[in-house]
């Protein structure tokens, strides 16, 4: 999800409607209104739909929901002439390169801006960041073409965008705002550029421009170029962008790309066939939409199609990103018929309800430990390794490589630490405290599928001055009798109770937890100055 | 009258005033604890008033005095770059920072603006004291300071102390005065009484009414897990089975088999937790892993599928869950008895800024319908949601995307003294999804985001409380105080 901001006054002329009527559409064509203000409206656009980051595209989509324009743009775009050549050397680091030429552009400050802002936000999402494709725009008057993609050396020099004067490639990598932010982008000592015939370099692709082909409000013809290593999204960027220029007037013309084995000629913008059956789109969304109903509907979304015998064959523009099946054809047709047009029905298929088995155990638990009365905790499954170490448990943690906080590194792998934590914060509060949680925890287990296992334990916790083993184990033995667990107790000697005054409770062999008062040092640990008396229990063992 | 309520009393009665528990302990020369049951029963006799009063205090944790000592992380790192700018591994390195600690030193110095990263390389933008140093500080000196931040850093904790003020009552005074009229009375029926008859003609003291009854402190659930039961009895109750997952899974489960490209920016490290520690589990049967394998790379059911190369290994990286919709691509993987309607609540993580408004740990109520249904069957399975479980009063239907819906749904409720909210996103599981997992029958999945109704239930406005663990609001004696 990515937000753009269309300016207002201009959406409003180029779609032809008032502004009230844009705002209730633009949510229908998948361009969710965030916020609008005088001057521009800022929306949210889903990363299936590229073209809606322009304010042209943004209208054309409009003019066709609400039903001023209908069915595909037209486009004939003649070749330039103007030729590209890709030296293998560079195809093996940016495998990929797409072009076009626009004549008769007709650009100010404010196009300029929003021409900028659609580069940028086309360079993040279908560019993936650059990693997949990186849009390059030059005055092509500047240039003298043909074009060369070629690997330059560290010691080459041009004067970058935003920069005062002619850097070296190596100083731009070390030195320049942009060149550092993408510096890791270049392994070894050479890199591809963008030069022309007479050896001036346009760009360092992907990376930085040069000041001396720069587009401005007095470019009267651009060169635009795409690098990257994914054909498909560099071919849809490019055609987003010269649809645009095309619906603002401008001339659109293809270029030559030719690599060692093989010639490209771009922007490929032959619409894309796609064939749709009537009955699936009715089969799937539940309507009983007639073939010419579909169409016009299809035409709305400005898609082109023609009634074949058995289906339709739609005809879907370069632009659009989002077609990889007949669904996405169906979904165009709901679109356009409105989702909240659609006659609903309420849910007419019987099927029995239950709760997992796990819930029962849960629930069951959790009446038995409050009916005690004991106070419910709720604590996160992220977890802070120190507390396992101030309660001498298991160190052995499931780890996070991205934590966003010291309090969150790891997952739980019990539940007793985290509650002695909560209680360590509620010193302050009336005694006796007592206390419980039944919740998730993960621990490692090299058996399972994710090496891990999602296991649910129950855990209670009685602080108070006659708080002992006595207590805690009458609890354990009425709750397991309640669970309908048959246990044995087995000494324990751990650094976490007092000697003699703590075991390990089995069920059959299987060691499934402890009871015991806890050690002075624990207590102290948790800034904890009155007794405390604990059992934690396994109440089911997950699968994985 | 024992002989130390007797005593204690007394204290009281030559004050004028309220005393607090530990005062009159020490007057009365008894413990504390022994003050507290004597003034219990005194005030249950009427003879005494308590209140409780809180003192607001907050103390310095372990992390908080080592980073006093030391220097909070972000600090350490701003204090080996000096005017240099280092690469951000070497000057974690020089920092000695551990690893928990480079993100914490990373996101809290880019937050205050202490920290410029270009091209990979750290530099000191401002070495202004930040928001929590001077906190810090103001707090270890005895200043007055705001702690919300430290706190939330757990670099301080609330101490706030509760002390019981007692005062005499006129009962009090007169019981005190004239213990010939109280003479005759006792406080309680015993068993003696019962047996030997001498509860016949026996006067019993009054209760004064108007004393404020001691809280019980009973057996209580926590009220987000009592939430959540509330949520699991509605969707029981509209025919729905129950399933469940676990919090670590593949990304295989959670991503690959969703149809979602393995080049996703929803894949990338600020919106999943990855696991380090295992970090690769297993991918399941090898016929299935290579369906969808294809239908990734080229596709399936007629789709382009994503046209690239899929790789095996990113698959079976584990993550902690990002989403619920993982569980049912599980589910139709194990059971295809169709029909079948299937829902679960599940915690799910994702990275996000900790404040009162995101958290990186949340429950989702999500779940699918697989049979014999179509678009408008999922619309009105998503009203009856919003009435039954929003208690909406209308609904409204936003498209949208997920990669491995289509179409794609969001859902807006009006709610009843809220207003518009969208409350979920829904849609039709793609053909290629299901395809690859053997499902021959349509399937409309739904998530709902249900934490912002548990907010308004339980009656607080910050996200971070829907965990809280203050046991005087779980008790129920306190309300909960948000923001």
């Amino acid at each position: 999800m990515v937000s753009t901001t269309y300016p207002k006054k201009q959406l409003i002329a180029l779609v032809g409607a008032p502004e009230a009527q844009i705002l209730e559409a633009l949510p229908q064509i998948k361009a969710g209104v965030e916020t609008v203000d005088d001057v521009g409206i800022t929306v949210e656009i889903t990363g299936d739909r590229p073209d809606l980051l322009s304010v042209y595209g943004a209208a054309r989509a409009l003019r066709g929901f609400l039903e001023k324009d209908l069915g595909l743009v037209k486009n004939d775009w003649p070749p330039s002439g103007v030729k590209f050549f890709v030296e293998p050397e560079s195809e093996a680091l940016r495998p990929v390169l797409v072009g076009a030429v626009v004549r008769n552009v007709r650009l100010d400050d404010a196009k300029i801006q929003h021409l900028f802002q659609v580069q940028e936000k086309l360079d993040l999402t279908l560019g993936r960041r650059r990693k997949k494709g990186s849009i390059g725009l030059y005055d092509l008057d500047a240039l003298k073409g043909p074009f060369y993609l070629k690997n330059i050396g560290m010691d080459a020099k041009f004067h970058p965008l935003k920069a005062e004067r002619e850097m070296s490639v190596r100083q731009i990598l070390r030195e320049h705002p942009t060149g550092k932010d993408y510096a890791h982008l270049v392994k070894g000592e050479h890199y591809p550029a963008l030069v022309d015939s007479k050896g001036k370099i346009l760009s360092l692709v992907d990376i930085i421009n040069s000041v001396s082909c720069a587009v401005t409000e007095k470019t009267k013809n651009i060169l635009i170029d795409l690098t990257g290593t994914d054909l498909h999204a560099c071919n849809t960027a490019l055609n987003v962008l010269c649809q645009d220029f095309a619906d603002q007037g401008a001339s659109v013309e293809t270029v030559e790309i030719h690599h060692a084995s093989k010639k490209l000629v771009t922007p490929d913008f032959r619409p894309e066939k796609y064939v749709m059956r009537v009955d699936k789109v009715n089969q799937v969304l539940g309507t009983q939409l007639t073939p010419k109903q579909v169409v016009q509907l299809l035409r709305r979304q400005r898609l082109d199609v023609q009634v074949g015998r058995d289906a339709l064959d739609c005809l879907v523009p370069r632009y659009r990103a989002d077609f990889l099946h007949e669904v996405d054809l169906v979904e165009e047709v709901a679109l356009a018929h409105t989702f909240n047009r659609f006659s609903i029905k309420p849910p007419s298929l019987f099927t029995v309800g239950s709760k997992s088995e796990q819930t029962y155990v849960v629930q069951s638990a959790r009446d038995a430990l409050a009916s005690f009365g004991f106070v419910e905790f709720m604590t996160h499954v992220f977890f802070a390794p120190r507390k396992a170490a101030k309660s001498f448990a298991d160190a052995d943690l499931v780890k996070i490589r991205n934590p966003v906080s010291e309090e969150y590194t790891s997952l739980r792998s019990m539940l007793m630490p985290s509650v002695l934590e909560a209680l360590s914060e509620n010193t302050h509060q009336p005694y006796p405290q007592k206390v419980f949680e039944v919740g998730q925890v993960v621990g490692l287990d090299p058996s399972t599928e994710t090496k891990t296992r999602t296991d649910v334990h129950a855990c209670l916790v009685s602080v108070h001055a006659g708080a002992g083993l006595t207590e805690a184990a009458s609890l354990l033995d009425e709750f397991c009798r309640r669970m309908g667990v048959s246990y044995q107790l087995k000494e324990l000697k751990s650094e976490r109770f007092i000697e003699g005054r703590a075991a390990s409770v089995f069920v059959g062999t299987q060691n499934v937890g402890f009871v015991g008062e806890l050690h002075p040092q624990v207590l102290e640990n948790f800034g904890l100055q009155v007794p405390a008396a604990v059992f934690e229990i396994r109440l089911v063992k997950g699968e994985r | 009258m024992k002989e130390l309520d007797r005593k204690v009393l007394s204290v009281l009665s030559a004050y004028k005033g309220e005393l607090s528990a530990s005062i009159l302990a020490e007057k009365a020369g008894v413990a504390v604890s022994s003050v507290m049951s004597v003034l219990a029963g005194l005030e249950s006799d009427g003879f005494a008033v308590l209140r409780k009063e809180e003192r607001k205090r907050a103390e310095l944790t372990d992390e908080g005095n080592a980073a006093l000592k030391n220097g909070l992380p972000e600090r350490r790192l701003v204090r080996v770059l000096g005017k240099k700018a280092l690469a951000l591994g070497e000057a974690f390195k020089k920092a000695n920072l551990s690893p928990a600690e480079q993100g914490i030193a990373l996101m809290w110095a880019k937050k205050s603006g202490a920290l410029t990263i270009e091209g990979g390389k750290a530099s000191v933008a401002s070495d202004k004291p930040s928001e929590s140093e001077t906190a810090l500080e103001a707090l270890a000196a005895g200043k007055s300071a705001d702690v919300s931040l430290l706190i939330q850093r757990k670099l301080a904790r609330d101490a706030s102390e509760k002390t019981v003020l007692a005062s005499i009552t006129a009962s009090g005074k007169s019981a005190l005065k004239d213990p010939e009229a109280d003479a005759g009375m006792v406080s309680a029926l015993t068993p003696e009484m019962l047996k030997s008859g001498s509860w016949k003609g026996q006067k019993f003291r009054p209760y004064d009414l108007k004393t404020v009854v001691a809280p019980v402190l009973a057996g209580r659930k926590h009220p987000y897990q009592e939430f959540l039961q509330k949520m699991r009895d509605k969707l029981v109750g509209l025919g729905f089975r129950e399933v469940d997952g676990s919090l670590v899974e593949t990304e295989f489960w959670n991503m690959d088999s969703l149809f979602m490209a393995q080049d996703h920016p929803a894949r990338d490290l600020h919106d999943v937790f990855y696991v380090e520690q295992p970090s690769l589990g297993l991918l399941p049967d090898d016929v299935f892993v290579q369906k969808v394998k294809k239908a990734h790379e080229e596709g399936l059911e007629g789709s382009k599928g994503w046209r690239y190369s899929w790789d095996p290994r990113t698959s079976a990286r584990l993550i902690a869950r990002s989403h619920d919709t993982g569980i049912s691509s599980r589910e139709l993987h194990r059971s295809k008895e169709f029909p079948d309607r299937v829902f679960f609540i599940a915690r799910v993580f994702r990275p996000d800024e900790i404040d009162w408004k995101h958290f990186i740990e949340f429950s989702q109520l999500g779940g699918y319908v697989a049979g014999n249904i179509q678009f408008s069957d999922l619309l009105g399975q998503l009203k009856t949601f919003a009435q039954e479980v929003f208690q909406a009063e209308d609904v409204k239907f936003v498209p949208s995307y997920f990669p491995f819906t289509e179409p794609s749904v969001e859902l807006y409720a009006k709610i009843p003294g809220r207003g518009w909210a969208e409350v979920g996103g829904a849609g039709m599981f793609r053909p290629e999804m299901l395809s690859a997992l053997g499902v021959s029958v349509p399937v409309v999945a739904w998530g709902l985001g249900i934490d912002r109704l548990a907010m308004v239930s339980m009656g607080i406005t910050d996200i971070r409380d829907l965990f809280s663990h203050d046991l005087g609001y779980l008790r129920g004696s306190e309300a909960k105080k948000s923001g």
